[in-house]
């Protein structure tokens, strides 16, 4: 007869082992995500000594520990360089206090920070606070971020901003020449992220330049006084804009897909206004382009909307809009571009030089086009309002 | 309290004469108790006082219940710089609004400053309130910033209470402001009378005067006007939208009024909701409207309703609507009055048939509808 104390050893063996491994393994591999302020990596808002090396030291401690967040209190942070920061798979959210209330403020002509991730699976948030240039001239690029490949994993965001704005300290003097520049990101978000270049024509390059992502997401965005304000090259997946909001840039919204990738662009109840085009899409599978108020200021050759090899087109309820310029298309099919919709829109864009001569088109369909539907669209003789 | 307070003080002592930068305060460093016992306005107003003087910074709100004798006013009254501030509440903040004023008041000269506002719920303890939050300043011409940001906020009565804030959120003359994920919303009840209780708050949500503002993802319910979008004579406001959003016993869902007819373009109602008994989306005096990819439905079977009223409205769009329900008491889905041109009414589907859902004047012209 076995004694108590062997069954309770038993029981406990039984038990308490696989128990304690358990804990041991989830404790060991769910290591709790780590909280940090910038203050106490000696980062000190307004005393004009520059910040970064407390930024980094921020960066770092999260990044090894593998999440977390760096929280930054009220104030101005300067940054006297750049810094290199590699996250590896971490996932960092970088927390300030509101637009305007947090500012990071770049003294450097290189930028803020450069993310060159040796993961591919990195996940960084931005939350609520602005971005200045302060350079007495270009500011570099205020973010810019590689990851070293696209991961395969889908349901990775890898990057996320909500309620930032990136601006100029003295207008007519600094200015970003790329604002946030990156390669390789899966399916980052932009709400509320308000890029600003002013009284610097032609200074910057790109408001949103995202290289080789896969799909994107941009709500209430707004990029103005760039040359382009939204890049999308190489891209795939599906790309987003809703209620966004070039402004004075030359090219609006241009997004080029990877011709063996599937790539669809929705552009929803856009507000949009440049100098020489105002969306230029090139490959992309599916477009639909809806409630869109295309407006124009220049007083050049000028095209609304261009799209070049892509397929499965809506262009519905659109109102082109500004007699400014007698050399204007507003919609462009050109290259293969095959089965086409384009209905409900107004085409308000007629108006004639002071010669009294006008090259104006509504929809203009290159020879290699198929398939053009146009129903149920107005097209005032003159300029109305 | 005291001693903390004294701390504080020491503490900003110690600190301030390095940096004249921005704050970070809890309110409840400033005497406010979260206890809902006794007047913290004077709390918060002095925690304002601070945040106003040092340019701005962040005021936390935490947990709790406070409560509101008097409205808190922030006014800035100089020009010698813009005065940033975040007021951030806790999970569960709940400000007890005890005073036909209000709780909040923002009053600038200039339209550079910035105020965002962050999870929090205010709650009228007295029937008309006054206005919840206010943030107010002249207009002006157009700017590149958005300089109001609200998010989470809910305005109420207590539950199942006859209280209500004469006007909910209101951010007149300010570039692009944005107003999301917020409601205001009181009881309401069956009566839709001219007399109903349902209609004695006058506005939900007011963005007149205002450069693009955006609400998005809001809701109204028992207010005479849910969204109001008015502008005065000599503001030109271009953009605005409202999104993804909703309105419930209300006589007006979304009122764009502008004085001088129409100087600035473009105006966006999509996504939303609407049940009203007078007017759905009531256009005045605007070039460039969208109202697309909405549900129309009547507040009331015994009023006369225009889901749609465009007056002076050239360059316009009714896409993609549905309407619901039966064409009752009047109910017109669409009425374009005699100044209407270039309007496009497509893609909806009607109470009825389009000759008895639409009313478009013969003087209109260039109307292309179903």
């Amino acid at each position: 007869m076995k004694s108590a104390l062997y069954r309770a050893l038993v029981l406990f063996g039984v038990l308490f082992v696989p128990v304690a491994g358990l804990f041991a393994f989830v404790f060991v591999i769910s290591v709790p995500p780590l909280d940090v302020n910038v203050i106490d990596y000696g980062a000190v808002a307004g005393d004009g000594l520059s910040d970064h090396p407390a930024f980094q030291a921020a960066f770092d401690a999260v990044a090894l520990n593998g999440s977390g967040t760096v929280n930054i209190p009220p104030g101005t942070y300067d940054f006297d360089a750049r810094r290199t920061i590699d996250l590896k798979n971490a996932s960092v959210s970088l927390v300030g206090c509101g637009k305007g209330v947090t500012v990071l403020r770049c003294r450097n002509s290189t930028g803020i920070w450069w993310f060159s991730n040796s993961g591919d699976a990195s996940q960084l948030s931005v939350f609520d606070l602005t971005f200045t240039a302060a350079a007495s001239g270009s500011a570099g690029t205020a973010l810019q971020i590689n990851n070293p490949s696209l991961t395969s994993n889908t349901s990775i965001c890898s990057l996320h901003m909500e309620r930032v704005g990136f601006e100029p300290e003295a207008i007519g003097t600094d200015f970003f020449t790329r604002h946030i520049y990156t390669t390789y990101l899966m399916k980052p978000v932009f709400i509320d992220v308000f890029v600003t270049t002013r009284g610097m024509t032609d200074s910057s390059q790109s408001g949103f330049r995202i290289n080789y992502g896969h799909g994107a997401t941009f709500e209430n965005c707004y990029s103005k006084g760039n040359s382009t304000g939204w890049e999308l090259t190489n891209s795939r997946g599906d790309i987003l804009f809703n209620r966004c909001n070039p402004v004075n840039n030359d090219t609006g919204m241009k997004i080029t897909a990877l011709a063996a990738e599937t790539c669809t662009v929705a552009v929803l109840g856009v507000h949009v206004n440049t100098l020489d085009t105002n969306l230029e899409i090139y490959r992309a599978d599916r477009v639909t382009i809806e409630n869109a108020a295309s407006y124009t200021s220049a007083t050049n050759a000028f095209t609304d909307f261009y799209l070049e090899d892509c397929s499965d087109v809506e262009i519905v309820g659109c109102e082109f809009h500004q007699p400014y310029t007698a050399i204007r298309t507003m919609v462009h099919l050109a290259g293969t571009t095959r089965d086409v919709l384009i209905k409900y829109n107004i085409f308000n864009g007629k108006t004639t030089d002071p010669n009294g001569n006008s090259q104006i088109t509504d929809v203009l369909i290159e020879s290699g086009v198929s398939n053009v539907t146009q129903q149920d669209n107005l097209s005032p003789p003159t300029h109305q309002w | 309290m005291r001693l903390k307070f004294i701390l504080l003080m020491l503490l900003l002592a110690a600190w301030m004469p390095g940096c004249a930068d921005f704050l970070s305060l809890n309110v409840t460093d400033y005497g406010a108790t979260p206890s809902g016992a006794e007047d913290d306005a004077p709390a918060f107003q002095a925690a304002f006082d601070d945040l106003y003087d040092a340019g701005g910074g962040k005021l936390l709100v935490p947990a709790g219940s406070y409560v509101f004798d008097s409205r808190v006013e922030i006014t800035g009254n100089n020009t010698s710089g813009a005065r940033k501030i975040t007021v951030q509440g806790e999970e569960g903040v709940r400000l007890f609004c005890n005073n036909t004023n209000g709780v909040l008041r923002f009053t600038y000269n200039t339209r550079h400053q910035q105020v965002n506002i962050f999870d929090l719920t205010f709650i009228a303890l007295v029937e008309g309130a006054g206005t919840a939050v206010e943030i107010t300043s002249p207009p002006g011409g157009s700017q590149d910033k958005r300089v109001v940001t609200i998010e989470n906020v809910i305005v109420r009565s207590q539950v199942g209470g006859p209280q209500y804030f004469d006007r909910g959120l209101v951010v007149t003359g300010l570039y692009r402001p944005l107003i999301k994920n917020s409601a205001v919303s009181y009881t309401a009840g069956p009566d839709m009378s001219d007399s109903s209780s349902n209609f004695l708050a006058e506005a939900g949500m007011d963005v007149s005067d205002c450069y693009a503002p955006v609400i998005q993802g809001c809701t109204v319910r028992a207010v005479h006007t849910a969204y109001k979008y008015s502008t005065s004579e000599n503001s030109q406001p271009e953009d605005g939208a409202v999104l993804d959003s909703a309105a419930d016993f209300c006589r007006i869902g979304v009122q764009f009024h502008q004085n001088n007819a129409g100087v600035e373009p473009t105006f966006w109602v999509t996504g939303c909701d609407i049940t009203a008994r007078d007017v759905g989306v009531w256009v005045k005096g605007r070039r460039i409207c969208h109202v697309t990819d909405s549900d129309f439905r009547q507040g009331s079977p015994d009023h006369a309703l225009n889901d749609i009223q465009f007056d002076w409205v050239h360059l316009g769009f009714v896409l993609r609507n549905t309407f619901h329900g039966a064409l009752t008491a009047g109910r017109k889905n669409v009425v374009i009055d005699e100044d209407g041109s270039y309007i496009i009414i497509k893609g909806n589907t009607l109470s009825g048939s389009s000759a008895a859902a639409l009313q478009i004047d013969p003087a209109a012209d260039n109307i292309l509808s179903q």
